[in-house]
């Protein structure tokens, strides 16, 4: 029998402060004790979650499916690198102007997606996934891209932390605070407005369109403004992946990256807000683990690393779908809720017993005609 | 016969009979195979409305087996073509009934994932298996250099390689053999019958299962062969042959529509050739962008007429 706790409660309020307080010891001892390396491997996790966060208002939450989101994420890394790199912009004035042109870029790109849906919106985005490194390569942008090398932000490598910090970071450290501190904020924004009357009507789009528009949701607005704000959600991402490794190249908006953000959104959940974060951590560390498996296995040879983590996303794809349909955050959700529930708190008049009997007719056993037949 | 116009921008050297004819032929070969990808696309998309995006990686495995086969083993290629197309039809059929139907009541979302997985195993093997490096082609028709029909002497020449012509060939038996099996068997029936209406089918008594792997058995068969055709095209293959084929056989099966296969074969060769010509044409576009090209002509269909030339304007019920 699990613990029910009433939301709001000091209980619960207890739980919110041990599990948030301990995901900042965890980023501040991330921060000041592990090596470089591994210190901007969780900088990327962190860059990687916010994308996927964006991917997932789009997929998760307007049920629009974007297979292309890698070059919103490649369009916010270059607009920071080029702004900082030539224009001598501070990083911190580049975050709202990629967010921005993200936004402007998907808008224009999700207008298509009031008049094709579903499988068409999947392939002009892969389509504009397989695009970008071809654009980002071309003569005429060289100048600006830097071609088929890319840019590299150097003043970023000179980042010191500022002296008010209790504790000690180099760089690499400072650099992840930045790059977490900005996370969570959008991390903050999207879950308030996924809980909020935005949230309830991107969730009625997606699960009914007609029964949404005759309830006084304007589909076409939403759904292209659902897909901008996703797309600036993932140039910010892309903006704090330069920040983390300070180098961008036209592959970083490519079809290896989209493949990775999807498969990071559905290991980690669709539909939730806590999945984007497993979802960074998986797309990093997933072939850090197979890395290592290289020799042991027939087929695959020491040197085919990448190809073992693709083989490895593929069939994790494979079998979260058929085994974990919500992700892991589903599976967490779950075990969580054996031994914890947590509830919201009742009104005070309502005297509604708890366990009241389930009706003789489950809705789902109701025959129910293709379309939106209940609007 | 030369022109010379004196547009910005337009390549001046366009205006010439052999040149322009030389594009042509380049283009209708490439859109041929385009149209041949398309198919593939048609096919599935007729019966299950959805998309395989593991479809160009199917078709480079079988184009690696029959690689395999016929130049490291030495089976001569009308015998290793057909073969590993019946081995693919039956990796196809597998594919739809392990894996997708199983997913696919649950959510359209699901099958794109699945599929997306599919791409990144099969690409890994592959990848795996015969190695990252181009080897040389499997080349079913004849393609050293002197293997063409010289049309209008030189300079530039014109002239039509023999494999040219047989890609031509294989799309046109191809599309033979698919009306014959669709319109003129019973087999066929069925399956348009499901394509048309799922549900009636079944109540009718049409095996709805069977037909679906059949569709999905005929993609990966008919894929392989494209696959094939595009090696033989290129002259090296590696594990990433059909990448982008696939994606210009999306653009053309969007251009004619999703469930046409008269759509198909005019939109395989209408992408063919632009990609062929409208980067010859206008200098400022560099062959490098044909791709983002493909993303226009998939964007402004959909944009315009989201059916396609041909297709059927789906009716959605309220």
């Amino acid at each position: 029998m699990p613990k029910i706790i009433e939301k709001g409660s000091p209980a619960h309020r207890l739980w919110q402060v041990i599990g948030y307080g301990g995901i900042a010891v965890l980023i501040i001892w991330i921060a000041t004790t592990q090596p470089d390396f591994r210190v901007q491997r969780f900088s990327a996790v962190a860059a990687l979650a916010v994308a996927v966060l964006g991917l997932n208002l789009v997929i998760g939450y307007s049920g629009q499916i974007s297979l292309g989101h890698s070059a919103f994420f490649g369009l916010g890394a270059y607009t920071s690198a080029i702004l900082v790199s030539d224009y001598g912009w501070p990083f911190y004035a580049t975050l709202p102007v990629s967010l921005l042109f993200g936004g402007v870029v998907g808008f224009i790109i999700g207008l298509p997606a009031l008049r094709i849906r579903g499988l068409y919106l999947a392939l002009v985005t892969l389509a504009l996934a397989i695009a970008f490194p071809s654009i980002a390569k071309i003569s005429q942008l060289s100048d600006l891209t830097g071609g088929a090398n890319g840019k590299t932000v150097d003043s970023f490598r000179t980042w010191e932390a500022p002296g008010w910090l209790p504790f000690d970071v180099n760089s690499d450290g400072w650099r992840f605070l930045v790059v977490c501190i900005t996370g969570a904020v959008l991390f903050l924004v999207a879950s308030n407005v996924i809980r909020s009357r935005v949230g309830r009507a991107l969730l009625a789009l997606r699960d009914n369109e007609t029964g949404a528009a005759v309830s006084g949701v304007y589909p076409a607005g939403w759904k292209t403004s659902a897909f901008a704000v996703s797309a600036g959600f993932a140039a910010v991402g892309g903006s704090l992946q330069v920040l983390a490794i300070p180098v961008v190249g036209p592959d970083t908006g490519g079809f290896v990256v989209a493949i990775e953000l999807i498969t990071g959104l559905v290991i980690g959940g669709i539909a939730t807000i806590s999945g984007a974060v497993l979802g960074g951590l998986a797309i990093v560390w997933l072939p850090e683990l197979t890395k290592s498996w290289g020799g042991y296995l027939p087929l695959f040879s020491e040197s085919d690393a990448p190809l073992l983590a693709n083989a490895a996303y593929g069939i994790l794809l494979i079998a979260v779908v058929f085994v974990m349909p919500g992700g892991v955050v589903w599976f967490i959700r779950f075990v969580r809720s054996k031994l914890v529930r947590f509830q919201p708190r009742l009104p005070a008049a309502s005297s509604a017993p708890e366990d009241a009997p389930v009706p003789a007719v489950m809705a789902g056993t109701v025959p129910q005609a293709q379309g939106g037949e209940t609007a | 016969m030369h022109l010379v116009l004196a547009f910005p921008g337009v390549n001046d050297g366009f205006f010439n009979t052999s040149f322009v004819l030389q594009l042509l032929a380049n283009g209708f070969a490439n859109g041929a195979i385009y149209a041949l990808m398309a198919l593939t696309v048609v096919i599935i998309y007729r019966t299950t409305g959805h998309l395989n995006f593991a479809q160009g990686e199917m078709a480079t495995m079988g184009c690696f087996l029959v690689f395999a086969a016929s130049v490291e083993r030495g089976i001569p290629y009308w015998l290793a073509i057909p073969g590993v197309m019946v081995i693919s039809l039956l990796f196809g059929a597998i594919i739809e009934r392990g894996l997708v139907r199983p997913i696919e009541r649950r959510s359209g979302l699901g099958v794109v994932i699945l599929t997306l997985g599919l791409f990144l195993i099969l690409n890994a093997f592959t990848a795996a298996i015969w190695g990252t490096e181009s080897v040389t082609a499997t080349k079913p028709f004849p393609s050293s250099p002197g293997d063409q029909f010289v049309i209008l002497d030189g300079p530039p020449r014109f002239f039509v390689r023999y494999s040219t012509i047989g890609i031509w060939l294989v799309l046109g038996l191809v599309v033979l053999a698919l009306w014959a099996l669709l319109q003129r068997t019973k087999l066929g029936l069925a399956y348009r019958a499901v394509a048309s209406n799922r549900e009636s089918s079944l109540l009718v008594g049409i095996p709805v299962g069977r037909m679906l792997m059949l569709g999905w058995g005929l993609s990966a068969a008919i894929g392989t062969l494209a696959a094939v055709l595009t090696a033989q095209k290129a002259g090296t293959m590696d594990f990433n042959l059909m990448a982008t084929v696939l994606l210009y056989g999306f653009a053309a099966a969007a251009l004619g529509g999703f469930d046409s296969v008269k759509g198909a074969v005019v939109g395989g060769v209408i992408v063919g050739l632009a990609e062929a010509l409208i980067p010859q044409f206008f200098s400022f576009i560099g062959t490098e962008l044909s791709l983002v090209m493909a993303l226009f002509v998939i964007l402004i269909v959909l944009l315009v007429r989201p059916q396609g030339l041909f297709g059927t304007k789906r009716v959605e019920r309220v």
